[in-house]
């Protein structure tokens, strides 16, 4: 067979893979959405009033609701129901801010992308770097040390180090803002606010981070320290390579692979990460809002936001699963041999 | 590495400034017990520590730390250390509780579906990839927010947020033992499975499960924390989180109102993952152990320096005098090589014969200089090729001679070669100073002396795409690319079909003749050793036992080991020179005093119960008393032990 049809029956194979598993992630979106709607029903009080939340509601608008949800009908059209406003992206309305669900979160979901992608790309990147770091140094002090700070990262609460942050750094010497997204004298669009928000970025994507670069490098560290046992490294080194062409060309693809798999899961707990942080900064994203409707009990506001980062983890696993095809040969190889 | 590089007064300064972490590092399980022992007494005396009543409001509010309140007061009035002392019964409370059921749940789903297997397995994988894209917080949050913020609704949403790690963690653990020998045994022998579950399974799987149930404590005390910052705590309950909750308004004003708490905080969830930390390392205690170091090995004992480089009688490529290594395995030293002569002249085929575990392995390893050198107990001999010291190279110079002059062909191709690179890179990375295009041309003509296509397509191949045949093939063009003036093959067609070890084989011998390069074959089959090699060591218990030239070794083995080696051939059970081997190999981390050989010969006497003499018999040597007399060789008739009574006596 030709290089060319390889890479087709490759690209042939990745699409099958790719298609599969998004079937399997939609069977695990209907679970979610499942266990949001029992929860709703379950809710003490009436289910119009679980929807809608802790606000006095006129007698039409609960009639229309009801109407809408068919709340009459048995528990398994009311399913349905729901299931099929979902399905077209409908997430209800937030009484309590007169506006689409939907169109809330749409407004507030590039502020959370920023700053999790942010926060967890430098993260991933400097954790890779010092995992495996500390596992190819000869001494044992290295590793040491990178155990305490992996095991100091995981110990301290995200949204705290945050307060800790904005109190020695904003409060006390001014370096960078306190909170919020953009200075509001300076208004700027597209690109260029981009580039405005970049300072404000600074603080909580360190505090978003500092949990997810203790993590990366715990894994990165194991990942290394099992490749660094691995025969093929004993033959790189007979073959007279040095000790960093031997780390270069490899352990670090080797080891970075675990790592890369496990980014996927990380996408989840950031964003759960988030949720506090961007309280502690007023960052405007969905976990402000998420905060906010927890606050105002606008309970479909908090179920329309819990699905959109159900949404976000699943995408994210997806990248993940095929960035890892394309990164390990065997994978990649698996379909046309054998 | 760059410290290589670095003086060595810099390297030892930077050494010192982290050996605390070394010392704090391995007292991490007392550091956390302590820790936490004095926070539960100071939970439990709270209302005899705590200088306030916790709810007692103060004229001070929002007042900064002072001697009347050690911590300041919080917005209302309440003083804050004694808040804290009282906090941290409920939060403690809380997040042992939610261990506590996240222990329970996790045990009792994840056995079911390491028992059960089949569709329970399934829906569990399932719940836990649920709980992957809900993220703990998120679920838990979503529960209190739905269902109303008491104290006990928390407690119970985090528990049953956090189990499935736990869950994840026994159905492994029963999977995996269930295929383990004594589990299949103790089926074989009848028991119940709630015998083999209880007294077998569970007690197997407590240490990663009580690592586990340490660390969600502290994972619930983050949960709580989070929980109670974002308004979903039980505003009843004061508990650290709670403490917190208030702070985020008034950081500007009163910093320590958000401090305190969430030091509290840090330092319990620290002491806890200290604990788990330290009982993690306590349960897998030998999982770094064997690890080749990247750096150079330690010189235990360097041979005095006085001797010239060029020393030995010139004749010989590799000269190996007095070689000796111990490593230590556990609490117990191995002597895998003991004081071994080795010669190989140029040009030369010369095996080294031996059972596995007669250390020939690591003889090997000595030679390239690549113990795992964190095992090393005693390196000591000399090594030298073509006339240089390497027991005196330092690194770089010895990376030079394994670069240059010395290769090495190892066993089993799948696992020495690296699954993520493509093999005519693989090759190519060996070869010295060469252009890209004459490193291509060289590779092709390396891939056809070992008989594998040289086209770019087969060098773009991976490991994994090749048969065992041809990866063995890949790993000895890889040895041959530095044009090697040794080649140490390692069980080069151990891993081999029958068929293919006769093809790698007689590519191996092809390759020799066209090119003047010495080999060294280790191997436990006479077989290989009868076919390609002009002489031979053979070797048992890490020491050598005989060396003959290959015709006279099977006309005429010398030494009782090497004869039953020879009968222990398939096919050669009557073989006129003795009887197979029976028993196992000695075990080098208890070898005897004498003769190493001593308890499997037939021809044992009285003075093998002193270490035998090496005996020169011209070109040739043996190690075995029976040798060691004017009287010459004795023994050949194996019916006769009475012969070797006569030889003690005289």
């Amino acid at each position: 067979m030709s290089e060319r049809g390889q890479y087709l029956k490759y690209l042939l194979g990745t699409a099958r893979f790719a298609v599969s598993r998004l079937l399997q992630s939609l069977g695990l979106l209907l679970g979610v959405v499942m266990v949001m709607f029992l929860l709703i029903r379950m809710a003490p009080g009436d289910p119009v009033q679980a929807m809608v939340g802790d606000f006095p509601v006129p007698d039409e608008y609960r009639d229309q609701v009801a109407r809408q949800y068919r709340l009459n009908d048995s528990w398994l059209v009311q399913f349905m129901v729901y299931l099929g406003h979902v399905a077209r992206g409908d997430l209800g309305y937030s009484y309590a801010s007169h506006q689409s669900v939907g169109g809330l979160i749409l407004e507030r979901l590039p502020a959370t992308l920023l700053l999790t992608a942010a926060g967890l790309i430098s993260a991933a990147a400097m954790g890779i770097a010092l995992g495996t770091w500390s596992a190819v140094s000869s001494r044992r002090s290295t590793r040491a040390v990178l155990d305490m700070f992996v095991l100091v990262g995981f110990s301290i609460p995200t949204f705290w180090l945050g307060q800790m942050l904005v109190l020695l750094f904003a409060l006390r010497l001014g370096w960078l803002p306190s909170g919020g997204m953009s200075d509001a004298r300076a208004e700027s669009t597209g690109w260029a606010s981009l580039l405005a928000a970049g300072p404000y970025l600074v603080l909580p994507a360190v505090a978003l981070g500092i949990r997810e670069l203790a993590a990366t490098a715990r894994i990165a560290k194991g990942a290394t320290m099992g490749v660094l046992s691995e025969d093929y490294i004993v033959t790189a080194r007979s073959k007279g390579l040095s000790s960093a062409a031997t780390i270069r060309r490899h352990v670090i693809r080797n080891a970075a692979l675990p790592t890369i798999a496990s980014l996927g899961y990380r996408v989840g707990l950031a964003l759960a990460g988030a949720v506090t942080i961007e309280v502690v900064f007023s960052w405007p994203g969905i976990g402000r809002l998420l905060y906010q409707a927890i606050l105002a009990r606008d309970n479909s506001l908090v179920v329309g936001v819990i699905l959109v980062i159900a949404v976000l983890v699943i995408i994210a696993n997806l990248v993940t699963e095929l960035l890892y095809r394309a990164l390990d040969p065997r994978i990649r190889g698996a379909r046309h041999v054998r | 590495m760059s410290d290589e590089a670095s003086p060595l007064g810099a390297r030892k300064n930077r050494a010192e400034l982290f050996s605390w972490a070394n010392t704090l590092r391995s007292g991490y399980g007392l550091v956390g017990s302590i820790t936490l022992a004095i926070l539960v007494l100071a939970a439990l005396f709270s209302p005899w520590l705590a200088p306030y009543d916790p709810h007692a409001i103060s004229s001070s509010y929002l007042g900064p730390p002072s001697g009347e309140h050690l911590l300041g007061t919080d917005l209302v009035g309440h003083d804050l250390l004694s808040q804290l002392l009282h906090g941290a019964r409920v939060t403690l409370l809380v997040a042992v509780t939610a261990a506590v059921i996240s222990f329970g749940l996790g045990v009792l789903i994840g056995s079911l579906a390491g028992y059960f297997r089949g569709p329970v397995d399934a829906v569990l994988m399932k719940v836990t990839e649920f709980f992957q894209i809900i993220p703990s917080l998120v679920f838990a949050l979503i529960l209190v927010a739905m269902l109303g913020s008491h104290l006990w609704l928390v407690t119970i949403a985090i528990g049953i947020t956090i189990w499935p790690q736990q869950a994840r963690i026994v159905r492994s653990q029963f999977l995996t033992l269930r295929e383990r020998e004594f589990v299949q045994a103790s089926r074989a022998l009848g028991f119940s499975d709630r015998h083999i579950i209880f007294r077998e399974i569970y007690p197997n799987a407590l240490g990663p499960v009580l690592v586990q149930a340490t660390l969600d404590i502290g994972i619930a005390i983050l949960l709580e924390t989070a929980l109670s910052f974002l308004g979903l705590g039980d505003p009843n309950k004061a508990s650290w989180g709670q403490m917190l909750f208030g702070a985020q308004e008034h950081l500007e004003r009163a910093w320590w109102i958000a401090l305190w708490p969430g030091v509290a905080i840090a330092l319990t969830v620290l002491a806890v993952n200290f604990v788990g930390d330290a009982l993690s390392e306590w349960f897998n205690s030998r999982s770094d152990v064997g690890r080749v170091s990247l750096q150079k090995r330690k010189n235990v004992a360097s041979p005095p320096a006085a001797a010239p480089s060029r020393t030995g009688d010139g004749t010989a490529l590799l000269d190996v005098q007095d070689l000796t290594v111990h490593l230590r395995r556990g609490a117990k030293v191995v002597r895998a090589v003991d004081r071994a002569e080795v010669k190989v002249r140029p040009g030369e085929r010369v095996g080294l014969v031996g059972e596995s575990g007669s250390g020939k392995s690591m003889f090997s390893r000595a030679v390239l200089q690549m113990l795992p050198s964190a095992n090393v107990e005693t390196f000591t001999g000399r090594i030298a090729l073509d006339g240089i010291d390497l027991m005196r190279l330092n690194e770089a110079d010895m990376r030079r001679v394994r670069f240059e002059d010395l290769s090495i062909v190892f066993q089993d191709a799948m696992t020495y070669l690296n699954p993520t690179m493509r093999v005519g890179k693989q090759i190519t990375e060996a070869m010295a100073g060469l252009s890209a295009t004459d490193r291509q041309e060289r590779t092709r003509q390396i891939l056809a002396s070992v008989a594998l296509p040289t086209t770019t397509r087969f060098m773009r191949r991976y490991p994994h795409e090749l048969s065992g045949g041809m990866r063995q093939r890949v790993l000895i063009a890889m040895a041959l690319a530095s044009q090697p003036k040794l080649l140490i093959a390692d069980e080069p067609t151990t891993a081999l079909d029958v068929t293919v070890q006769a093809q790698v084989l007689r590519t191996l011998v092809a390759v020799h003749t066209k090119t003047d390069m010495a080999m060294l074959i280790i191997t436990h089959d006479l077989a290989i050793v009868a076919e390609v090699c002009d002489r031979s060591f053979v070797m048992y218990g890490g020491q050598i036992v005989e060396e003959a030239a290959v015709s006279r070794l099977f006309s005429e083995p010398r030494h009782p080991y090497t004869r039953g080696l020879m009968a222990s051939m398939p096919g050669k059970s009557d073989y006129r020179l003795g009887k197979r081997l029976t028993g196992s190999v000695v075990d080098l981390t208890d070898v005897p005093t004498g003769c190493r050989f001593a308890a499997r010969c037939e021809l044992a006497h009285d003075r093998c119960s002193t270490e035998p003499p090496w005996v020169r018999i011209g070109d040739e040597g043996v190690r075995c008393w029976l040798f060691a007399d004017e009287s010459g060789p004795i023994g050949r008739s194996t019916d006769k032990p009475a012969d070797s009574k006569e030889v003690t006596t005289s």
